[in-house]
């Protein structure tokens, strides 16, 4: 089942720390998605800079194709012990999960056990546990369906409200329960995470006792997203192109005056324009059946990308105003993956050399769309016709 | 009776030109001669000949080259007889 792996993490830092001993590392690349949570012994900059250290080399490693149980005996080979607690300096937890598959592999050294989370109630990994050079590991495996969420915690969380409230912490059952609470009120991992961070924290009170960090990962229906702007090079592909946008599963949207006037010919309409969205700045969109939403091209496009960085890819913050830019934020914010479908066809107007340099190229701007995207977690394509 | 449409682009280049003042301008125009029941002014999807911006359409007549400074002049010389024409 296609499945999109939404990916939160929030941390809190050790009361009067700058630097949060936890470090997490998410990597995706086209076949699988690699997480890992790190805790550095102690606090600060030294449990920084070993938890960076670790998750660091996990990641390198994995993304090389290492098979995780090779990563994980080459980090317990390597990490450092600490000579007056003869224990090891970092602990961590790697989550490598397949894309085709949604199968994960789960190896954890020495942290809390990782949650998962089924039609929202909370349900057992099935644990082992190996022997990797002289350490107890514990491993788990399974497959993700849609809808599950699997939580990595740093003990930091568990141990929230420790020697004032209880006297060991919230443990783990009680954030399990909480968890199932959170996932009621919400289908996004950054909300859930967000969530449970804050608990931990007001149940610390004042004095947060240990970095806590929390890792979401949810899989859950993929919001897609497809952008048709720019016509077509060769006119004789409009109409193959035009159907490939009404054939698209998810939202569709066409950026563009002349991409717009090939899907209303295409489909046998007329464009209305909404004056009521015309701005000093930014043209009106228009209407046509089957399309989410019509804009003109690039000044608008232009805006989104600028509210977008106003608004450091939050939705919720971008200018209550409903134009046409606003809306295309809108719709690349909300999307998980986007896929453009850039026409490289040149308008002759934008050959004036008097014009913003930053309107005069179509393709630079939907590279910038796309880098800022990437840079928010999104999955994007893009395609030159 | 229908009212006559009096399309203006919404394009890219259009917009640059300054279509958005130019609205408000032909509004008024329009008012100022008594126009407003018989002739609606509507924003269209690019009209094609982006290097004479800002264009407007009536019928299946174009305006080329309008600006909002010539604007009253061009209403004058163009959008009134084509008005009329298309009227009649």
């Amino acid at each position: 089942m296609d499945c999109f792996l939404d990916i939160w993490y929030d941390s809190l830092n050790k009361s009067g720390e700058e630097l949060c001993g936890d470090k997490v590392k998410v990597l995706k690349t086209e076949h699988k998605t690699i997480v890992v949570l790190s805790d550095g012994l102690g606090s600060g900059v030294k449990a920084n800079i070993l938890a960076t250290l670790t998750a660091e080399i996990i990641v390198t490693m994995l993304r090389a194709d290492v098979p995780l149980k090779e990563v994980v005996s080459t980090v317990i080979g390597t990490l450092p012990v600490c000579k007056v607690r003869e224990i090891a300096y970092a602990t961590f937890t790697a989550i490598e999960i397949d894309h085709e598959t949604n199968s994960f592999k789960i190896f954890n050294f020495d942290n809390p056990p990782t949650f998962h989370f089924r039609n929202g109630r909370h349900v057992e990994l099935n644990r082992t546990s190996e022997i990797i050079l002289g350490k107890q590991i514990s491993t788990a495996e399974g497959q993700l369906e849609r809808g599950d969420l699997l939580g990595v915690v740093s003990d930091g969380i568990l141990h929230a409200g420790m020697g004032n409230l209880w006297n060991f912490g919230w443990e783990w059952e009680n954030v399990a329960a909480h968890m199932e609470q959170l996932l009621r009120s919400s289908s996004r991992a950054k909300p859930i995470v967000q969530g449970l961070v804050s608990k931990t924290q007001s149940l610390y009170g004042q004095q947060v006792g240990d970095d806590a960090t929390f890792v979401g990962i949810y899989a859950r229906e993929r919001h897609s997203l497809m952008v048709f702007t720019g016509p077509p090079l060769d006119r004789m592909t409009d109409e193959y192109q035009a159907q490939r946008l009404l054939d698209f599963e998810g939202r569709k949207v066409v950026c563009g005056g002349t991409t717009g006037t090939i899907l209303e010919s295409y489909l046998g309409e007329v464009i209305d324009v909404d004056l009521s969205t015309l701005r000093d700045d930014v043209p009106p969109i228009g209407r046509l059946s089957e399309i989410d939403l019509l804009t003109e091209g690039i000044i608008t496009m232009s805006h989104a990308l600028d509210y977008m960085r106003e608004c450091a890819g939050e939705e919720f913050r971008l200018p209550r105003d409903r134009n046409g830019a606003t809306l295309l934020a809108q719709e690349l914010l909300r999307a998980d993956s986007v896929f453009f479908l850039v026409g490289q066809q040149i308008n002759e107007f934008y050959q004036n050399p008097l014009l913003p340099r930053n309107l005069s190229i179509r393709k630079n701007l939907v590279l910038e769309i796309s880098q800022f995207l990437r840079e928010h977690n999104k999955e994007v394509r893009i395609e030159f016709c | 009776m229908q009212k006559i449409n009096l399309l203006v682009c919404m394009g890219s280049a259009c917009h640059q030109k300054g279509v958005y003042h130019l609205r408000t301008a032909l509004q008024k125009l329009l008012t100022d001669h008594r126009l407003e029941a018989q002739v609606e002014l509507k924003g269209a999807f690019c009209l094609g000949p982006c290097m004479n911006a800002i264009v407007l359409k009536v019928g299946d007549q174009l305006i080329l080259n309008v600006t909002p400074e010539n604007v009253e002049q061009k209403f004058a010389d163009d959008i009134l007889p084509l008005l009329a024409e298309v009227n009649g």
